[in-house]
């Protein structure tokens, strides 16, 4: 008894011992090696308590100068939401579509397309009623469809929405007729709104509003 | 692949190896892990100026005005206030209160003391996350027609609201995220492994803290936090 005992314990116990050392060093996950270094110098305090005491007041508001005195946009494009803040507190928030972050390639020329919200901090730019939409290359290929010689057939009334918000690089803020897809990442970029959502916001913006997309 | 689970589906169903695994959890949880350090500091008064908060502070605040220069997002867990951000250019552009699954002061303390021990100073770099399990957020036949309708593979379109998920720093440091929606295992066999080996880790200082988030939120929190994020941990009162 004690024998069959010890032939198979003794097996299952090394065995057991040897999945758990392999667990252990195996799954170590991927090498460091491609994270940034943010070995970043700090200076330390003076020795001066008064001086500390000072030197520490700056920096806290160093930091908080950097929060924006006017109010400023926040677009999330991971839960496609927009919201307008004023320091800590939320004035607005509303459900938006991002961009899909698919890619187009136009097979004739080569060139290629990335359908992706810009992440960054920008700048209101231009405000928009009844903005016409310019169809660029890519939405004629993406349907397969011949790049117009004439610019007038490039033109879209409908597409925008009543108002857009200009932020940089041909990227807006607009209404839809797509208000069904909102919160879900349909677009090719632009951050879409629904038609009671971006006229507020249009009313409420300013040309220089901050403009934060993560 | 390991921390990146992207691929759906269970493919990787081994009961036999989930068995074995569960056997050497149990092994591991009778041998008794939790790690015993304590934080030098607690049960000591904060007293009006204490230096050494004071030099902590002060780096911390040097280094995220240094992050705050850069154009990506960081990640900012406020133990004092409680409060986890997400930050850009030193504007908080996401937050959510932590509310810990279970409140134990001790390990916060723990959790910190060891994020920011020796160079580190409060400042690492994200490592991985870790989705155990997950929801589809919008139905696929709904995916469906939108994506004939833009012209997307609708699986592109999908996200994971996720049930279960873990952030990663060197240093065993775990922060876990549960919400209250019933996801499916992405993988079962994979996340057998994972525990197996957070448990077996555990002995040679391991620190998980477990919070609770709405699903709305933790799809952000999720999504936003990738691997080489920077992370700024401030200390609890």
């Amino acid at each position: 008894m004690r024998r069959r005992l010890v032939l198979i314990g003794l097996p299952l116990a090394v065995g057991l011992a040897v999945f758990a050392v392999v667990l252990l060093f195996s799954f170590t996950g991927p090498s460091s090696d491609d994270l940034p270094d943010l070995n970043i110098q700090v200076a330390h305090l003076p020795d001066d308590t008064k001086l500390a005491k000072a030197e520490l007041t700056k920096a806290r508001k160093d930091l908080a100068k950097l929060v924006p005195a006017k109010p400023y946009v926040v677009i999330n494009t991971h839960a496609n939401t927009v919201s307008l803040r004023a320091g800590d507190s939320t004035i607005m928030e509303a459900t938006a579509s991002t961009g899909t972050g698919g890619e187009l390639i136009d097979s004739a020329s080569g060139r290629r397309w990335v359908f992706a919200t810009p992440h960054g901090v920008f700048k209101v730019d231009s405000k928009l009623k009844e903005p016409w939409w310019r169809k660029p290359d890519w939405a004629f290929i993406e349907e397969n469809e011949k790049i117009p010689k004439n610019e007038r057939d490039r033109l879209d009334p409908q597409m925008m929405g009543d108002y857009a918000i200009g932020f940089g690089d041909g990227f807006f803020i607009h209404g839809t007729i797509y208000e069904r897809l909102l919160g879900i990442s349909v677009t090719h970029g632009c951050v879409r709104l629904g038609a009671e959502d971006i006229k507020k916001l249009y009313e409420k913006v300013r040309i220089g509003t901050l403009v934060y997309v993560f | 692949m390991f921390f990146d689970p992207a691929a759906r589906g269970g493919k990787h169903r081994h009961p036999t190896l989930a068995a074995l695994g569960l056997v050497i959890v149990c092994l591991a949880e009778s041998c008794g892990g939790e790690p015993k350090e304590k934080s030098a500091n607690s049960g000591k008064a904060d007293t009006k100026w204490n230096r050494a908060n004071a030099e902590s502070e002060y780096q911390l605040l040097q280094m995220e005005l240094n992050l705050a220069q850069a154009e990506q997002t960081y990640l900012v867990l406020d133990m004092k206030r409680e409060s986890l951000k997400l930050k850009l250019q030193g504007v908080v552009v996401w937050s959510y209160p932590m509310q810990f699954a279970e409140p134990d002061s001790e390990k916060v303390r723990e959790f910190y003391g060891r994020f920011a021990d020796g160079e580190s100073r409060g400042l690492r770099v994200l490592t991985g996350t870790y989705l155990f399990a997950a929801a589809d957020k919008t139905p696929d036949s709904v995916l469906k027609i939108v994506g004939e309708v833009v012209r997307v593979d609708p699986q592109r379109l999908q996200r994971d609201m996720p049930a279960r998920f873990q952030l990663h720093w060197e240093d065993g440091l775990v922060l876990e995220v549960r919400t209250d929606i019933t996801g499916s295992p992405l993988s079962k066999f994979q996340n057998a492994v994972m525990e197996i080996k957070q448990v077996l880790q555990r002995p040679f200082g391991e620190t998980t803290i477990i919070l609770k988030m709405d699903p709305q939120q933790a799809l952000t929190l999720y999504r936003a936090a990738t691997r080489g994020m920077a992370t700024l941990v401030y200390p609890p009162g």
